[in-house]
């Protein structure tokens, strides 16, 4: 489903991403870990095409994103590559909503202007997810009127209006208190029933426990450690893994 | 006092005004039509990428702001025609004129507005599979327009007394109707009922604007 291998990225001297290897495959759910600083926010970047990698290739459902040629990473032409991107969705930390649109709006106007859906189609959809996490009520509502955990429910749902085949999530709870956070999990939970395939950045190490099935960390722009959750943060967890849960 | 304490004579006062009050309202309403759309365009050539285009644009932005838009205002009205060698109607050179330096300003104010939208509202088009221009129109644009509604209600203060500098190239406008009639009839009292055509049409500017502010309360970012 997706496969980066070699990632290299740095910012200046900052190196960053240091060959970094990532496969998902179809309805898996993978955790990444790490320290903050590590590297997870620029893996997920990357992968979104938020930033180019100096080095490495990205294939997505088996289309290339990015291949070296002569030792060069080489992306795809804009359109082809706006396209593929389009199985790719991106729930941030602070939302990212549109502030200036209803919550109905910000889920039918992506939809419309990049897929091409007429109003009644984008609505339905649009309530259907709504309904889905939860917040049938607020449709209506700005973004400013809700609650953090609202918010990141409506992002969500935003995100899978366009149906992305993969949904990346960084730290989606890191602003939101434990209530909060809670309503939100429970959201990717259940798209983990689902069979969603999801790569989710978190710092909330039960959920990744129960939820992923695997678990990635990152020390340094490195993956340390990549199995499967039960492997890596159960009870024959690392020495490395107990340092970074502060055990 | 010749007018204050004579209501018919003030009545015709004003009314020999209404000519140039029409003139000065030409000139507001055409400079604001030309140049609002023209400075969201050099706000967007200004903050283009290559330095071919971004440095003129900034020296541009420079001169319109760095020197008198009296001086503007001469300087189209006597200089196009000697490099032209065409004439210029005397409204055609003062609206281009304050149409060019009106831009300038407008740009800038664009300018932050457009720069003081979080780098993460175009990272959510961007992985919603939005077009630029798309993210511009349907995101950007529509946020900077409340953003920029306070700068730019100076503006258009500004320029409703700057009408008044059209008269050194002798249009009819309010102000020069004034002077005339004060010089006229030696005295300053239409000076100041130009000043009262000014200060009421501000009045309804800053209405107009607190309107639309209210409008645009409907969300806080
Ligand atoms: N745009 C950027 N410019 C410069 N340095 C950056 C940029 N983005 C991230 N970094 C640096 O890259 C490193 C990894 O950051 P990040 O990927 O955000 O880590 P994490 O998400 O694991 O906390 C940090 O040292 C950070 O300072
Ligand atoms: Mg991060």
């Amino acid at each position: 489903m997706l496969e980066a291998t070699h990632i290299r990225k740095s910012f200046g001297d900052t190196r960053v991403l240091k060959d970094v290897s990532l496969r998902v495959s179809r309805g898996e759910v993978v955790a990444i870990i790490g320290r903050s600083g590590s590297g997870k926010s620029t893996l997920l970047r990357c992968l979104n095409d938020l930033e180019t990698v100096d080095g490495g290739e990205i294939r997505i459902g088996g289309q290339a994103l990015v291949t070296m040629q002569a030792g060069q990473p080489v992306y795809k032409k804009d359109g082809e590559r706006r396209a593929l991107m389009l199985k790719m969705g991106m729930v941030f930390q602070s939302y990212h909503l549109f502030p200036h649109c209803s919550v109905l709006r910000n889920l039918t106007m992506p939809q419309k202007l990049v897929l091409g859906r007429g109003d009644g189609e984008a609505e339905a959809k649009a309530r259907d997810l709504l309904a889905k996490v939860g917040l049938s009520d607020k449709a209506g509502a700005y973004p400013c009127q809700l609650s953090g955990g609202q918010c990141q429910r409506v992002a969500i749902a935003r995100a899978l209006c366009m149906d992305p085949d993969i949904l990346c999530f960084d730290e989606p709870t890191s602003a939101l208190d434990p209530q909060l956070t809670q309503e939100v999990l429970g959201v990717i939970r259940r798209l983990a029933q689902e069979k969603r395939t999801m790569i989710v950045v978190t710092h909330e190490m039960r959920f990744a426990r129960d939820v992923a099935d695997r678990v990635i960390y990152m020390e340094d722009g490195v993956v340390v450690q990549d199995g499967p959750a039960q492997e890596v943060l159960g009870d024959h967890r690392s020495d490395a893994i107990r340092a970074f849960a502060g055990e | 006092m010749r007018y204050f304490n004579n209501p018919e004579a003030l009545l015709r006062l004003v009314s020999s005004m209404q000519e140039g009050f029409a003139i000065t309202l030409t000139i507001f309403f055409a400079t604001l039509l030309f140049s609002i759309p023209l400075g969201m365009v050099i706000a967007l050539l200004r903050m283009n990428r290559h330095r071919a285009v971004s440095v003129p644009v900034s020296l541009y932005i420079l001169v319109m702001r760095g020197t008198p838009l009296m001086l503007q205002i001469f300087a189209i009205y006597f200089a196009v025609p000697m490099l032209t060698g065409h004439n210029l109607e005397r409204m055609t050179a003062t609206i281009l004129a304050f149409s060019l330096n009106y831009a300038a300003y407008f740009a800038e104010i664009f300018r932050g507005g457009i720069m003081s939208i979080p780098v993460g509202q175009y990272e959510a088009c961007r992985v919603l599979g939005m077009r630029r221009s798309q993210t511009f129109f349907y995101v950007v644009l529509p946020q900077v327009f409340k953003r920029v509604l306070l700068p730019v209600s100076n503006e258009v203060i500004t320029l409703v007394k700057d009408t008044s500098l059209a008269n050194v190239i002798a249009v009819g406008e309010l102000f020069r109707a004034a002077k005339n009639e004060a010089s006229r009839t030696a005295s300053i009292e239409p000076l100041f009922v130009a000043g009262l055509f000014y200060l009421i049409m501000n009045g309804l500017v800053t209405l107009f604007f607190n309107r639309l502010t209210q409008r645009m309360s409907y969300y806080r970012d």
